[in-house]
């Protein structure tokens, strides 16, 4: 320590010039009301920004300066010998010349500023302060940044100077090295973990800062005197714990993106198509931090196809067409969420399904898109219009633009040849207010786009929790009566009001949920009367057929049609419906019997908002069997030996 | 070479140091001892490896191979300590330009356990240098005289003087090394010096090295090597050519030359009843044997045909 004080303070006063130059300069914005375009209201504000500039400048010229000639020019002029003739440690050399041209660095900042801060100057920095209200952040960070460009250019000195072969060595290393880290924090990004790119980001600083000044002690303790064993000595160092970390780093990533199903420890989302046995699982992994793996899984057979997570990925969510035979989504092309996305599918009744991208790519703005039951088209809404492409053929089949005043548009297949589009006002719908909203048709095979109608008074966007008519005609609305909310039956078409099917106080909310035939059914949760809750199945006429109390407590959701008129109804509130656990019924909507499952098993909601436009899966099928277990995991379900089999065996998220 | 015997008898040496700059060969396997005590010099041309081999010792350079031990040590593995007793003198003067010599004393002084300050200021005194200007306006000598204060602050057991003369002109030189005699007098210091300055360390070295090439070629007390190398200068009649050949052969003849004027003939082996029965060969006239100084025997060791001392 004794050593490393005396390097230090003699570095100091050696570079003393730099402190007198900063001190100087410091005086420099005093000047400020001489300047001729700086006016007598403004000086204050004149003074502070050129102090602030010159303090910034000062001190990132005297960074790099110091940085380069610290122990480079000693080494150069061969004035090294002058330490290691003397009983001091190379540690000492080092870490005395860095801690010295540190403080320099700091002390020429503080000292350019300071005249301006005694006479009450704001400073931008000051500023920077309050604006990132935090610091101590600013400090470490402005820390860091300073050591680490001390030592890189310390490093670019040593490398300059030596004048050795291992300079090519160097660039090659740095590219490498460098590279690495670019490939795999660019598929973090497009994959979107936060936290975990914010760990990369932190921990590649960390470790260039850390391997700079290590590279720097080692050449000064292995290099000496000698500027080219020096050389030799930093950038092995350098490279050795550069390239290991980004070794490490590409070895972690490899790992994180080779996450299987089995992989998930906790389950975020499951949705399941509407026919067939394939679903979309993702979830989180252990030691993968926040980057969420998304599957397709066969429910059936366990074959799963792995997609690339996004950041936001609701926007691009894979879609399944009505027979569950293709799933289409879109996949960002590039880092920025508004970049243009490309149309990848996979053909899930192959062997093998795998991603396949298509040619198809769409624009900056296309968020909105659906997929035809059939699976042939997709129709995508960007800004106010629409377009309609082939898959097969990769191709546009129809766009046309939307004359609308809002930007709240949503679209979805009546049919492969027809497009039905709610436009909503710019300001609406919320929870609290009821909104028109307008209808239109949109004819895929003539192009024609044409208004039919208008959906009153509704509260939530039609596709805000109910799944879409498997018929294409009718469409289910709340409307705020009062203090009652009422369910309605509209025509899908033309909005027109074709039955009110239940009426009750606001809370608790309403469910309800089309059967795969058509069919409707509502949850009914009366508290007020103490009356059980019920399950109503309506006609499509709107006429009630059957009501069903169910054994306690309150409807949390619907799941799917486990069987033919077999209905999965979890019990609980809408509120816990994301919850874990609970108890779920089976519904015989024909003999009105309710039988209990084994505690624990959860359905999968048949819908999600944002999964919009999707359809009630098919009775039977392994999508409406699917439930989360008592622990987290998914299982299938047998009505026939009321039985499930474990799919994965995750774990309820913790909360 | 043993490390314990060396603690005892060698205050620094080389074990077998090869120095290698790439396909260039600077020292060959160097093996030599300075005895405690002694005032070793350690002679070569210009790039036959000394200032390699000092860099080595002093554990600012690692050798290729072997070994350089500094107080009984390997010298790259204990620098730091070893340096608390040892004083160096660089061949090019490295004090930092912008301190001053009180700044470069008052830097020093903090650094080792001992610090003779009274002897250091005495000096730089006597010999005026300049204290409060920065040493990059010090005239050549000053800043050897400076480095040389630097040096004997600490009262090193062992002294290390790279060419310590070069650029000196003569008074620089005769007070460089008449410091260094009263200093060796009054400490027993040991020094390792090495230089192109011959005259200069003849009066004051004890023993001898000489690099050639990055060999060791000859290591020995100044005395016997003063006492085996001979001038013999003779005349010779016509008959006795074989006689004279054979007899200077015999008494290690490194190189003859002959005119008009007669022969002259540099001996490695002299010794007096050889010479004796060489004056007494028929057919030798006037033999005359002469002392050689350190600088004839470096250049008759390392030959003028090998390209002369520089």
């Amino acid at each position: 320590m004794r050593g490393l004080l005396a390097v230090a303070q003699r570095e100091v006063v050696d570079r003393r010039m730099w402190l007198l130059a900063a001190l100087a300069a410091g005086l420099i914005p005093m000047a400020a009301p001489l300047l001729p375009w700086v006016d007598a209201g403004s000086v204050a504000e004149a003074r502070s920004m050129l102090a602030s500039v010159l303090a910034a400048t000062l001190t990132a010229a005297g960074t790099l300066a110091l940085g380069l000639s610290m122990v480079g020019s000693d080494l150069a002029e061969r004035r090294l010998g002058f330490y290691f003739a003397r009983p001091l440690s190379a540690g000492a050399i080092w870490w005395g010349k860095l801690a010295a041209s540190f403080l320099i660095v700091v002390l020429v900042g503080v000292l350019a500023a300071l005249p301006t801060a005694l006479v009450g100057g704001n400073l931008v920095l000051r500023d920077l302060v309050g604006l990132t209200a935090d610091g101590a952040v600013l400090a470490g960070g402005s820390v860091v940044f300073v050591l680490l460009v001390l030592a890189l250019a310390h490093a670019l000195g040593v490398m300059g100077r030596s004048r050795s072969v291992w300079i090519v060595l160097d660039l090659v290393a740095a590219v490498a090295v460098g590279g690495a880290i670019w490939a795999v924090g660019r598929r973090f990004m497009l994959a979107g973990p936060m936290t975990l790119m914010t760990w990369l980001l932190a921990s590649s600083l960390t470790v260039v800062l850390a391997a700079l000044l290590a590279a720097g002690w080692v050449q000064v303790a292995v290099g000496r005197t000698d500027p080219r064993r020096g050389h030799m000595a930093l950038s092995a160092t350098l490279w050795g714990t550069l390239g290991s970390f980004a070794l490490a780093v590409v070895g972690y990533a490899a790992w994180v993106f080779a996450a299987i199903p089995s992989s998930l420890e906790c389950l975020w989302e499951v949705m399941p198509a509407s026919s067939g046995s394939w679903s979309l699982v993702s979830g989180s992994s252990a030691g993968r931090g926040d980057y969420y793996p998304v599957f397709l899984l066969d429910a059936a057979t366990g074959r799963w196809v792995s997609l690339e997570p996004t950041p936001h990925w609701w926007w691009f969510t894979p879609m399944f067409s009505a027979d569950g035979r293709r799933a289409v989504w879109l996949q960002p092309t590039g880092l920025d969420p508004s970049d243009t996305r490309q149309v990848v599918l996979a053909e899930l009744s192959e062997p093998q399904p795998r991603p396949v991208a298509t040619s198809l790519i769409l624009g900056r703005s296309a968020r909105n898109a659906r997929l035809s039951p059939s699976g042939q088209r997709l129709a995508v809404l960007a800004e106010k219009t629409i377009s309609v492409y082939s898959l097969p053929e990769a191709a546009l089949v129809r766009a046309s633009r939307l004359d609308a005043h809002s930007s709240q548009i949503s679209i979805r297949f009546a049919t492969d040849d027809e497009l039905v589009v709610s436009v909503w006002p710019e300001t609406g719908p919320s929870t609290a207010t009821a909104v028109d909203a307008t209808l239109w048709r949109f004819d895929v095979r003539s192009g024609k786009l044409e208004r039919t109608g208008t959906l009153d008074a509704s509260r939530y966007r039609d596709d805000w929790g109910i799944p879409a008519d498997p018929l294409g005609e009718l469409r289910l609305a709340f409307h705020p009566r009062g203090s009652e909310m009422e369910l309605a039956m509209h025509d899908a078409r033309t909005g027109a009001l074709k039955a009110s099917l239940l009426s009750q106080p606001d809370q608790p909310l309403l469910g309800a949920t089309f059967l795969a035939d058509g069919r409707i059914v509502v949850g009914e949760s009366r508290t007020a009367a103490g009356e059980p809750a019920r399950v109503h199945l309506f006609g499509r006429d709107g006429r009630l057929l059957r009501s069903v109390a169910m054994p306690d407590g309150k409807i949390g959701g619907f799941g799917s049609e486990v069987a033919p008129d077999v209905l999965a109804v979890r019990l609980g509130t809408l509120e816990s419906w994301a919850g874990r656990g609970g108890n779920t019924v089976l519904v015989d909507l024909e003999a009105g019997t309710v039988r209990r499952l084994a505690a624990g098993h959860v359905p999968i909601p048949s819908v999600s908002w944002w999964s919009p436009g999707r359809t009630p899966a098919t009775p039977g099928s392994a999508a409406s069997r699917l439930f989360r277990t008592p622990e987290g995991g998914l299982a299938l379900y047998d009505p026939a030996s009321d039985s499930f089999t474990t799919i994965l065996d995750t774990r309820w998220p913790r909360t | 070479m043993n490390d314990q015997t060396t603690n005892q008898v060698a205050v620094a040496g080389f074990d077998s140091v090869t120095v290698r700059y790439g396909a260039v060969l600077a020292a060959d396997a160097v093996t030599l001892s300075v005895p405690r005590g002694s005032v070793y010099t350690l002679l070569g041309r210009n790039g036959a490896g000394k200032s390699s081999l000092v860099r080595c010792l002093l554990g600012q350079q690692k050798p290729s191979s072997g070994r350089a031990l500094l107080l009984g040590n390997d010298a790259w593995k204990t620098r730091r300590i070893a340096m608390e007793r040892v004083g160096v003198v660089p061949e090019e003067p490295d004090v930092p330009p912008g301190m001053t010599a009180a700044q470069a004393v008052a830097f020093c002084s903090r650094l080792y356990r001992q610090w003779d300050g009274t002897g250091v200021a005495e000096r730089l005194r006597r010999f005026a240098v300049p204290t409060t200007i920065p040493v990059g306006r010090l005239s050549k000598g000053q800043k050897g005289q400076l480095a040389l204060a630097l040096a004997l602050g600490p009262r090193p057991e062992l002294l290390v003087l790279d060419d310590p003369t070069l650029g000196l002109d003569v008074v620089a030189r005769r007070e460089l090394y008449e410091e260094l005699v009263v200093d060796l007098a009054d400490r027993g210091t040991t020094v390792l010096i090495t230089t192109h300055d011959l005259a200069g360390v003849e009066g004051i070295a004890l023993r001898v090295g000489i690099l050639r090439q990055g060999k060791l070629v000859l290591d020995e007390d100044m005395e016997t090597l003063k006492a085996r190398f001979r001038r013999i200068t003779f005349g010779r009649r016509p008959a006795a050519e074989l006689v004279t050949e054979r007899a200077l052969t015999a008494m290690g003849a490194v190189r003859v030359a002959g005119g008009e004027w007669g022969f002259e003939a540099v001996v490695e082996r002299f010794a007096e009843d050889g010479f004796g029965r060489f004056a007494s060969e028929a057919g030798v006239v006037e033999p005359e044997a002469r002392a050689m100084s350190l600088e004839e025997i470096f250049v008759a060791v390392c030959g003028e045909e090998r390209g002369g001392v520089a």
